[in-house]
């Protein structure tokens, strides 16, 4: 008890020195922090964005489809499968599409793109199509042979709302047809998405077009959390042997890497401020080790143990890290959580970002593992930081620290 | 002398040799002593005669080269350094020229230190720092800091500090040479009352020859030799 007083007070000692080296700490690691938070929040936002509006948390198409985009390679039984998909709890949306590969025409330009053929409530409610329509409406009427565009391809083809267009695709027979379209809205696609037109459609006009009848090519899956997405993908893999299913992470490595390199980003970021931390507070209580040779030198005269030297240099080092550690990230949580509320507008940037898929709002988020895992690495750094002094202390001879100016 | 006793320190022909650059300084050479219980003894000589050097050898600080020291019937040098330290603990207590107390701790809890690392009950812990205090005429400052105390009260607190494991035997490397004179008289005092009453063993170096003359044993040491030991 008394070796805790000792320790205590032995950091107020010098108080200009302790604040000095708590400050640094509270600063480093709400700095740290904060720029973990800011990289998590661009990131997830990112995956989020990219799930939403692209991939999906699970695909499912028909087996051989996406080899040759066969008319023919349907799902086995789009019927069972889109009613299990109903019933599932850990489902949140999903929509079966049709797609098919062809032709896309104005009196303008023809180009080739593809052709999906969707329900327009259960596409929304995956990828939110129709909150990014832009222009026009998604299907606004119960009208045929009704199209949705994307803005870049609006603008090659030079095409509006309501102007048409000229679908040519092959039908579950290997024939071309063809289909006038209207163009009723025109989306906003992410600026990050892949090349190429895609273009959305009623299914039951591209169904009729290519003679597939109530039979789906793929099923775009959306869970409710992150977490059962895996075992999602492995069940349906099991139940519809027939079709190939396929979590996030296997349709898309590149969000897989953009998860993979955040993890090895934050591990960096927080490499290089606990290096910075530690080389601190080894500065620190080295010059105190130094400073108090004598007396070192003379508690082991009278009887005190080198280890209980050596707990007295750690007691004192963690005391400093338990002031510094919680109080930079009590600090970091508060920032975080104000500016994961009102955001951080990047948008003199806008341009640059979107071109990586990035938004131009940043909305900072830590989860409280990350706080918990930063503050175990600010204790862990501390005591390997103490180490070097701690063991400088015990390796003093008496007789010599006591003569010591 | 009581020649019946057994001897708390005896040392059989010690020496201490350094190593300074390509020379071996031989600090104490060959030194037999003995010191019995409730002895008042001075260690004398000029400078760099060897007195901190065998201090420091009795006090278990340091390692002879050649010979033996035993206290209190236990050989040193058979002791580890941990067995050292808790050999110290329990059996000596060392006063030094600069006082050298904790100065984040009061008088009173430099005092309680000691008996803390011994392990020693609260309540006793207390009732002995009382009278430590109280012999060493400090009972009303047992709360200052180190740095409130003037240099012959922080003297008195070491005092007490060296008494408050019970040892057998009190060493001090010169602990009136930064006092006054008045304060080292008053110091000495304290000291031969502890002697004359407690029956508590001092062994001291000094140069100081008021000291030296209330030495009741007085050991010259010449070029680490002892030159004279009259008592």
């Amino acid at each position: 008890m008394m070796l805790l007083s000792i320790a205590y007070r032995n950091i107020w000692r010098n108080p200009v020195r302790s604040l000095v080296v708590i400050g640094s700490m509270v600063l480093g690691i709400w700095g740290g922090t904060f720029i973990v938070g800011f990289f998590s929040g661009m990131t997830q936002q990112q995956l989020e964005d990219m799930l939403r509006q692209e991939v999906s948390h699970v695909q499912i198409h028909g087996q051989g489809f996406l080899d040759q985009f066969d008319p023919t390679d349907t799902l086995q039984a789009t019927g069972a499968l889109t009613a299990a998909l109903a019933l599932d709890e850990r489902v949140e949306s999903f929509s079966a599409r049709l797609v098919g590969v062809g032709l896309i025409a104005s009196a303008r330009l023809t180009t080739g793109g593809m052709v999906v053929g969707i329900d327009a409530d259960a596409e929304s409610a995956v990828t939110q199509l129709g909150d990014r329509v832009v222009e026009g409406a998604l299907f606004a009427t119960d009208r045929p042979n009704q199209v949705v565009i994307g803005t870049r391809l609006a603008e090659r083809l030079h095409v509006g709302v309501k102007n048409k267009i000229v679908v040519t695709l092959p039908n579950r027979e290997g024939e071309m047809v063809s289909t006038a379209l209207r163009v009723a809205g025109i989306y906003r696609e992410r600026a990050a998405a892949k090349a190429g037109a895609r273009i959305y459609m009623p299914a039951r006009d591209l169904a009729g077009l290519m003679g597939v009848g109530a039979a789906r090519h793929e099923v775009a899956v959306f869970a409710r959390d992150l977490s059962v997405v895996q075992g999602l993908a492995a069940d349906y893999a099991g139940q519809f042997g027939g079709d190939l299913v396929r979590p996030w992470n296997a349709i898309s490595p590149e969000l897989r890497l953009i998860s993979e390199s955040y993890d090895q980003y934050v591990l960096i970021i927080i490499a290089i401020i606990l290096l910075a931390l530690l080389f601190g507070i080894v500065n620190t209580m080295l010059m105190a080790v130094l400073e108090r040779t004598r007396e070192l030198g003379v508690l082991m005269a009278v009887g005190l143990t080198r280890v209980k030297v050596f707990w007295m240099i750690l007691l004192e080092t963690v005391m400093i890290g338990s002031i510094g550690g919680p109080l930079g990230l009590l600090v970091a949580w508060g920032t975080i959580e104000w500016t994961g509320v009102n955001g951080i507008d990047l948008s003199r940037y806008a341009e640059s970002l979107e071109a990586y898929g990035l938004s131009a709002h940043v909305y900072p988020t830590l989860d409280t593992g990350g706080y918990v895992e930063i503050l175990i690495m600010v204790v862990a750094a501390s005591l390997i930081a103490a180490l070097f002094p701690a063991l400088h202390a015990i390796r003093l001879k008496p007789m010599d620290a006591i003569r010591s100016q | 002398m009581n020649s019946n006793q057994q001897p708390v320190i005896t040392t059989r022909g010690i020496s201490r040799t350094y190593q300074q650059g390509p020379v071996d300084v031989r600090a104490v050479d060959g030194v037999d002593l003995s010191i019995l219980p409730g002895e008042f003894t001075a260690l004398v000589g000029p400078s760099g005669s060897g007195k901190t050097t065998l201090l420091n050898l009795i006090g278990g600080l340091d390692r002879p080269t050649a010979g033996e020291v035993v206290i209190d019937g236990t050989r040193l040098n058979d002791l580890d350094e941990n067995a050292l330290i808790q050999f110290r603990l329990h059996h000596i207590g060392f006063v030094f020229q600069a006082y050298n107390l904790i100065p984040v701790l009061s008088a009173a809890e430099n005092i309680e230190f000691i008996m803390l690392l011994q392990k020693a009950s609260a309540k006793e812990r207390r009732t002995r720092t009382q009278q430590l205090l109280k012999d060493v005429g400090l009972e009303k400052l047992g709360h200052a800091r180190p740095t409130q105390l003037s240099g012959g009260q922080q003297q008195r607190v070491a005092v007490a500090r060296a008494l408050a494991s019970k040892p057998a035997f009190v060493l001090a490397d010169e602990p009136t040479a930064n006092l006054d004179s008045h304060t080292a008289e008053s110091l000495l005092d304290v000291m031969e009352q502890l002697n004359r009453d407690e029956g508590m063993t001092f062994v001291f170096s000094t140069h100081d020859p008021r000291v030296i003359a209330r030495a009741r044993r007085v050991v010259t040491l010449v070029d680490g030799r002892v030159d004279s030991d009259e008592a």
